[in-house]
């Protein structure tokens, strides 16, 4: 594919060590667009192997609005289908750069092994020695023998380790989209984390006409924002007022995902003045939430709202999807969470919940079309611009190819 | 385009003391059609190879390690290859190792008398980059009283081309060339403006002075610059004036990839270069003296990007001409293992000028094995068939390169 995706993506069979580069065909993405669609063609093509696909939209990594969502797609152990969630933040647009715009990792490792991809190199990392280690923990050591603290993490805790469908595939830190149990695959295959740095350039069929076109649409999505950020921003999530005006005590900073105009995303302080805006020596000061769903749960629970941050670190460190373990936590004080938390990534019983298709979003035609186009979901639900046949016409100019809006339906 | 009006042999001096600067000769002379080119170093320039070339290009850095690279011989060699009817062509620091600008000369290639105004005794106060300001040479100081873009004119038309330290000259009439004509918007004053005026505009920023049968051309500004275009053109119309009659060979080829092993070849230097340029890009604010010269780390990460860039070219040849591709894949490996150690003694705040001096060698000799291999490659393109004519040569198979006419 000559344009707004990679040259190839990448079959990684961790059984063999074998990473294959396939040639993504124009025909290929004309049939299937991008995103959780093109993803699950994948899927459907490996599935003998037990594929997690990480997969790109069109968009990801483009100056479109929104454009940094990567999606991964696997049979949920939650639900028993196979399912997508969102990769937010800088991940999806870093997969992209790295050379692959989707990977299918099939099989098991025979011990565990981080993925490191990088400039259109696949390495297999041995990560016996991470096997064990918190998520925080394994950020920190994959970014150090990797050399950058910009390589982006999708990595497991003890949670995803003890194979748990209670657990995440976090991102970076944090926690994401992943509401389907899918760190549990990660487990299943030894697959301790992805790492991805992207470097890499993209070309556009027509750039100029791209350009002018996202500039428009940037003014559309613009006008249409609410004007808040961080918890202003979380209307959709079922979070009393009270709570907000206590969260709102720690609130340190809001944070966007790549190329996003909506900072839904805000980062709590609890071990330090939330005002102090400069690094200091506290190396922990707290957390990011990017998850307002997560967030209402725990507080429906009952989790004190001034607790709330430590829990969802803990959660984070031990890869534990916040949303699926909060029930356990009712009833419960800061401590009495904290200990239950550990207990819940170590055990060996599944957690039954629900598992919704983003946890981000209400759903949607518009959000459909952002899961295939690699917009962020949230800014989707947003604003109305946002939609299948913005997309098909935006894929149009930078492809050269014809798409209709049908294109961006699954 | 007439590509043989642009199969000059061209030798650009990247040994001791050269920095990163001759990249710009690369990327310049391959968008003008200048393909005969070929990277040397003080042991080749002592060996006697320029007498193969046309013309001999010493790019900047910093002369003090250019000369000592050189020594007696290595200067000498080029002295007679210009005798002879060779064309030097020197920049910044080529141009200071070629003139006698001080009444005590250090014992370099010391062609011709040029003084340059930016000498002193007693230089003016800088007002930014103290670091890089000043280089003392003899009894008093080279200063350099401006950096970035700057106009210059040949007397009918004038454009825009890059000052990093080279010299504005006083030089007979006859000789000048260029003329530094004032400053723009971006140029960076390290001194006050006033005084860079004084000391900047007016004289001489290229001269061309015939040597015994051969020719100097000399610049302070860096006119092979890619992002100076009209700058790159002067660079051409001096460049073709050279009439082709080097004979005998370059450096060849000993190994010729194709298929399996050439993408083997690429995915293993692609490999350590990659984590290395990664390591590189997260680095900031670090600064190392070597020699005279200051480099600081984005000109590593530049030399690894344009290395890079070549690769990816390379990926789109059908096959590489490539001179020792195990010593680059090891070459490449060390690079990335002296980058991840920079980092980390960096981290813990331990000099790193040792390993820092390496690296910027094997990014060096790097990056020429790589362009060696597309300079090759592309030498085909120019020749009548655009084929490879089929002997064997020096255990390769040869790509043309012993009819340099």
């Amino acid at each position: 594919m000559d344009y707004l995706y990679t040259e190839y993506y990448l079959v990684v069979d961790l059984a063999t060590g074998e990473a294959e580069e396939v040639e993504l065909e124009e025909e290929f993405v004309q049939e299937n667009v991008g995103g959780a669609k093109l993803n699950m063609a994948l899927y459907e093509e490996h599935k003998d192997g037990d594929p997690v696909v990480l997969g790109t939209g069109p968009f990801t990594s483009t100056l479109v609005p929104g454009g940094c969502l990567g999606v991964i797609t696997a049979k949920s152990p939650v639900t028993g289908n196979v399912a997508h969630a969102p990769i937010t933040w800088n991940a999806g647009a870093e997969l992209k750069l790295s050379g692959y715009s989707f990977v299918v990792i099939k099989n098991k490792a025979d011990n565990p092994t981080y993925l490191w991809l990088h400039d259109e190199i696949a390495d297999f990392v041995d990560a016996s020695a991470l096997w064990g280690k918190d998520v925080w923990e394994t950020v920190d050591v994959i970014r150090d023998e990797q050399g950058e603290d910009r390589i982006q993490l999708l990595s497991i805790g003890k949670a995803g380790e003890n194979k748990l469908s209670t657990a995440q595939i976090m991102n970076n830190y944090w926690g994401d989209g992943d509401r389907f149990g899918f760190g549990a695959l990660f487990g299943e295959k030894n697959l301790k984390a992805v790492a991805v740095r992207g470097m890499g350039e993209l070309d556009i069929d027509d750039a100029e006409a791209f350009i002018e076109k996202t500039e428009e649409l940037l003014g559309k999505v613009k006008s249409a924002l609410p004007g808040k950020s961080g918890l202003d921003a979380i209307d959709f999530a079922d979070i009393p007022d009270d709570a907000k005006a206590a969260l709102k005590s720690q609130l340190h900073r809001v944070e966007a995902d790549f190329n996003n105009p909506f900072a839904y995303k805000f980062f709590l302080k609890y071990r330090e003045d939330p005002s102090v805006m400069k690094s200091t020596d506290v190396e922990e000061p707290g957390v990011l939430i990017s998850d307002p769903m997560g967030l209402a749960a725990l507080l429906k629970a009952g989790v004190p709202a001034d607790a709330v941050g430590e829990v969802f670190e803990k959660a984070f460190k031990l890869g534990l999807n916040p949303a699926a373990v909060a029930s356990k936590l009712s009833g419960k004080d800061k401590d009495a969470a904290l200990a239950e938390l550990d207990s819940l990534a170590e055990s060996s019983e599944a957690e039954k919940f629900e598992a919704t298709f983003s946890p981000f979003a209400p759903s949607s035609d518009r959000m459909e079309a952002a899961y295939i186009a690699g917009i962020c979901p949230v800014l989707a639900s947003k604003v109305e611009a946002l939609n299948a046949e913005m997309f098909a016409e935006l894929m149009s100019i930078g492809t050269g190819m014809d798409f209709d809006a049908d294109a961006f339906k699954m | 385009m007439d590509s043989i009006a642009r199969s000059q042999k061209i030798g650009i001096y990247i040994g001791k003391g050269a920095s990163y600067s001759w990249i710009w000769f690369v990327k310049t002379f391959d968008a003008l059609g200048f393909h005969n080119v070929y990277f040397i170093d003080e042991n080749d320039v002592c060996e006697g190879v320029l007498r193969h070339f046309d013309c001999f290009i010493l790019p900047g850095g910093d002369p003090f390690q250019v000369a000592e690279g050189l020594e007696t011989d290595g200067l000498a060699a080029i002295r007679r290859f210009v005798e002879e009817g060779g064309t030097y062509i020197g920049v910044c620091a080529g141009t200071y190792l070629s003139i006698i600008f001080h009444d005590d000369p250090l014992p370099w290639l010391n062609f011709e008398k040029v003084p340059v105004n930016n000498f002193s005794l007693d230089p003016p106060e800088a007002i930014r980059m103290r670091y890089k300001y000043l280089v003392s040479y003899q009894d008093g100081y080279v200063y350099h009283p401006v950096r970035g873009p700057l106009r210059v004119t040949d007397g009918t038309t004038s454009f825009s081309a890059p000052l990093y330290g080279g010299p504005p000259m006083i030089a007979p009439r006859e000789y000048i060339m260029l003329e530094y004509e004032g400053f723009e918007d971006k140029t960076l004053y390290l001194i006050e403006e006033d005084k860079a005026f004084e000391t900047m505009v007016g004289y001489a920023a290229g001269i061309h002075i015939p040597v015994g049968a051969g020719q100097l051309y000399l610049f302070g500004p860096h006119c092979e610059h890619p992002q100076y275009p009209r700058a790159n053109n002067y660079l051409n119309d001096v460049l073709v004036r050279i009439t082709p009659q080097a004979e005998g060979p370059g450096r060849t080829a000993t190994d010729i990839l194709r298929g399996e092993k050439k993408k083997r070849f690429l995915k293993s230097v692609k490999r350590e270069l990659s984590s290395a340029r990664i390591i590189a890009s997260g680095m900031t604010d670090l600064r190392w003296k070597i020699g005279e010269k200051i480099w600081e780390d984005e000109k590593i990460t530049y030399f690894l990007t344009e290395t890079w860039k070549t690769i990816k070219q390379l990926q789109k040849h059908d096959c590489l001409p490539v001179e020792g591709p195990s010593t680059l894949i090891s070459m490449a490996r060390r690079i990335h293992v002296l980058l991840s150690d920079i980092r980390t003694l960096s981290k813990e705040g331990r000099d790193t000028n040792t390993e820092a001096a390496e690296l910027i060698d094997l990014t060096k000799l790097l990056s020429k094995g790589l362009f060696d291999c597309y300079f090759n490659y592309k030498r085909r393109s120019w020749m009548p068939d655009g084929k490879d004519c089929g002997r064997d040569y020096s255990g390769g198979k040869c790509l043309c390169m012993h009819t340099v006419r």
